[in-house]
């Protein structure tokens, strides 16, 4: 067993990693767009709908890190407990914490993707530009189901007593 | 069951699940998917969850976070702080407790690029502390002042707390951005005025250094100009209305980069190291906010913020009185919970409240992000302690807690000055353009 989640581990950490590399690019793109419709407003030569592909850019940005940051531990917790609570028995509250997490995450993904079928039945989009909003709901999905996995494996390690992830 | 005994059971399990580390964000979507389903049915609590990461997510204004998250790191990178150090030592170095001085200064600096204490904290940490331990500096000070010291990067715009306390209370981002500034150069004198004290009173806490020719000072700060260049630009676009809060945090970030490229700081590790940590930042403090607007309306539909802000007003305290109750109580709260979680969850209740009291919402923000501020540096969860032990591994906690402690008062001064003029705080974003 334990083979076999240090295995999908490995696999699922350069997965998450790659996401969030794409995430990054996408962001200085973000950033590439910015600074031209700025430089162009300014030149009274707007780029109609910019800000429309900086808010469907966003929702990749964001939902294509979130695993990321959660298999590295990026989400915020306040750990008042773990100065108390050591070794075996705080594992096993994380494996808690952890699949409670994962099972909500469930209900996020399936939300997601139950709006982005409704989007694409009623033709929602964003405000200037035609961009339809279902695929950005299916993004928010994707993001949060792969944050559902992230969150089942580190369930696993710690039921496992397998260590941390660490980043640098 | 009434809907404020709903809401109470749920603040209830919000604690209960934080104390056992469930990561904030989820915790309030959690809490708040339940709560709404409890008062509104299964159909309303599931729309919420399916819609609120969209609706954040695609939220314009937030794209303020990474830029200024990418901006912070790519300065990181380039080697900025370095240069910011080299000034501020030129300046500061040869004083009693001057490498100190300087240490708060850089920190003030590089907060005007970077939005988070904990960078802040690290960058500055990383460069100032070697010199500090050459000059035999008591560890105490030298600790004490960089874990104060980072301490700024949330108050000095660009600031996410700032951006955060905004999103939440939909006041101006830019507008707080400004009020920010002034708070953030009296708080910046006030920790220097502090460690003046520290060495009149003890002069082997901070030895002086050796004082530079005029030629060399001159050198070194002109070596920080690429710096403040980036700062003027960003700021200075926001306060005179040339760019939005958002697009000042874009054209930074590419003027960053760009400086990166010109120091051929950029390559593929150092990139990729940088976007990772960009985007791994930004997606937390979006879970957060995608959070709080599932927690916050199940909170309202209980009617516990209204309930309690008539309380309050219907009690003999003055108006002084109940912002001072609220400041001690985030005071205290900041001993146990991380900022950001402090803000997320009290705002809603507290936000109604400071307007009703008559208080100005853009100064409260700056107030509410110094009490804040001294969260990170108290005890026992101080956030910047533990990142400054990470870097001097061999000082004992003790010994840092001690060296924070006049920096600590410093800011209860700075919050004092506050209180008797809110004009320190008020008057940039009342002179704003645009």
């Amino acid at each position: 067993m334990e083979r076999y989640v240090v295995r999908l581990s490995g696999a699922v950490g350069a997965c998450v990693r790659f996401l969030a590399l794409v995430s990054g690019l996408l962001l200085m793109g973000l950033m590439l767009l910015t600074v031209a419709a700025v430089s162009l407003r300014k030149a009274n030569e707007p780029i109609f709908g910019a800000q429309d592909i900086s808010e469907s850019g966003l929702i990749a940005v964001v939902f294509f890190a979130m695993a990321y940051s959660g298999w590295t531990g990026g989400h915020i917790a306040v750990d008042l407990i773990g100065n108390v609570i050591k070794g075996r028995a705080l594992e096993l509250l994380d494996f808690g914490v952890r699949l409670v997490c994962g099972l909500f995450f469930i209900v996020v993904t399936w939300m997601s993707f139950e709006h982005g079928l409704d989007a694409l039945e009623y033709g929602d989009a964003f405000n200037l530009l035609p961009i339809p909003h279902w695929p950005f709901y299916f993004i928010i999905a994707f993001g949060s189901g792969v944050f559902t996995l992230v969150l089942f494996l580190l369930a696993a390690r710690s039921a496992l007593g397998l260590p941390e992830i660490k980043v640098k | 069951m009434s809907e404020s005994t709903i809401g109470l059971i749920g603040i209830a399990a919000l604690f209960i699940l934080l104390a056992l580390r469930m990561p904030v964000g989820i915790v309030m979507m959690l809490i708040g998917g339940v709560g709404v389903w409890a008062i509104n049915g299964s159909k309303a609590a599931l729309a919420t969850l399916g819609s609120e990461p969209f609706v954040i997510a695609s939220n314009f204004e937030l794209l303020i976070i990474p830029m200024f998250v990418l901006m912070g790191n790519l300065a990181s990178i380039s080697g900025m702080s370095r240069d910011l150090y080299g000034a501020a030592y030129a300046w500061f170095g040869h004083w009693r407790g001057g490498l100190a001085c300087a240490t708060i200064a850089a920190c003030a600096g590089f907060a005007a690029l970077s939005g988070s204490s904990v960078a802040s904290a690290i960058t500055m940490g990383r460069v100032a502390l070697p010199e500090m331990r050459r000059y035999n500096y008591h560890p105490r000070l030298a600790t004490g002042c960089i874990a104060a010291g980072g301490t700024l990067g949330i108050l000095i715009p660009p600031s996410t707390g700032f951006v955060i306390y905004a999103i939440l209370t939909e006041e101006s981002i830019g507008r707080l951005f400004l009020a920010g500034v002034l708070p953030g150069l009296l708080l910046t004198f006030l920790f220097m005025l502090s460690i003046g004290i520290q060495c009149r009173l003890k002069p082997d806490l901070g030895p002086p250094g050796p004082a530079m020719p005029m030629r060399q000072r001159m050198k070194a700060t002109s070596q920080a100009g690429a710096m403040t260049g980036i700062i003027v630009i960003t700021i200075g676009g926001i306060y005179t209305g040339f760019f939005t809060a958002g697009e000042a945090a874009g054209v930074g970030a590419f003027l960053a980069f760009v400086l990166a490229i010109l120091r051929r700081a950029v390559n593929w590790s150092s990139m990729s190291d940088t976007l990772l940590q960009t985007v791994r930042t930004s997606a937390f403090a979006f879970l957060i906010l995608i959070g709080a607007h599932v927690f916050n309306p199940f909170l309202a539909l209980t009617r516990i913020p209204t309930t309690l802000s008539e309380t309050l007003l219907g009690t003999d305290f003055a108006p002084l009185g109940i912002l001072m109750i609220l400041l001690v109580a985030f005071i205290v709260l900041g001993m146990f919970l991380e900022g950001f979680a402090i803000l997320v969850l009290s705002l809603p209740i507290v936000h109604p409240l400071i307007i009703q009291l008559g208080y100005d919402p853009i100064w409260f923000g700056v107030v509410m992000v110094i009490v804040l501020e001294m969260g990170l540096i108290s005890p026992p969860v101080g956030v910047n302690v533990f990142v400054v032990k990470s870097i001097a591994e061999d000082v004992p906690m003790s010994e840092i807690f001690i060296g924070i402690m006049p920096f600590w008062l410093a800011m209860v001064a700075c919050l004092g000055l506050l209180i008797a003029f809110p004009q320190i705080a008020l008057f940039l974003p009342n002179t704003m353009i645009g």
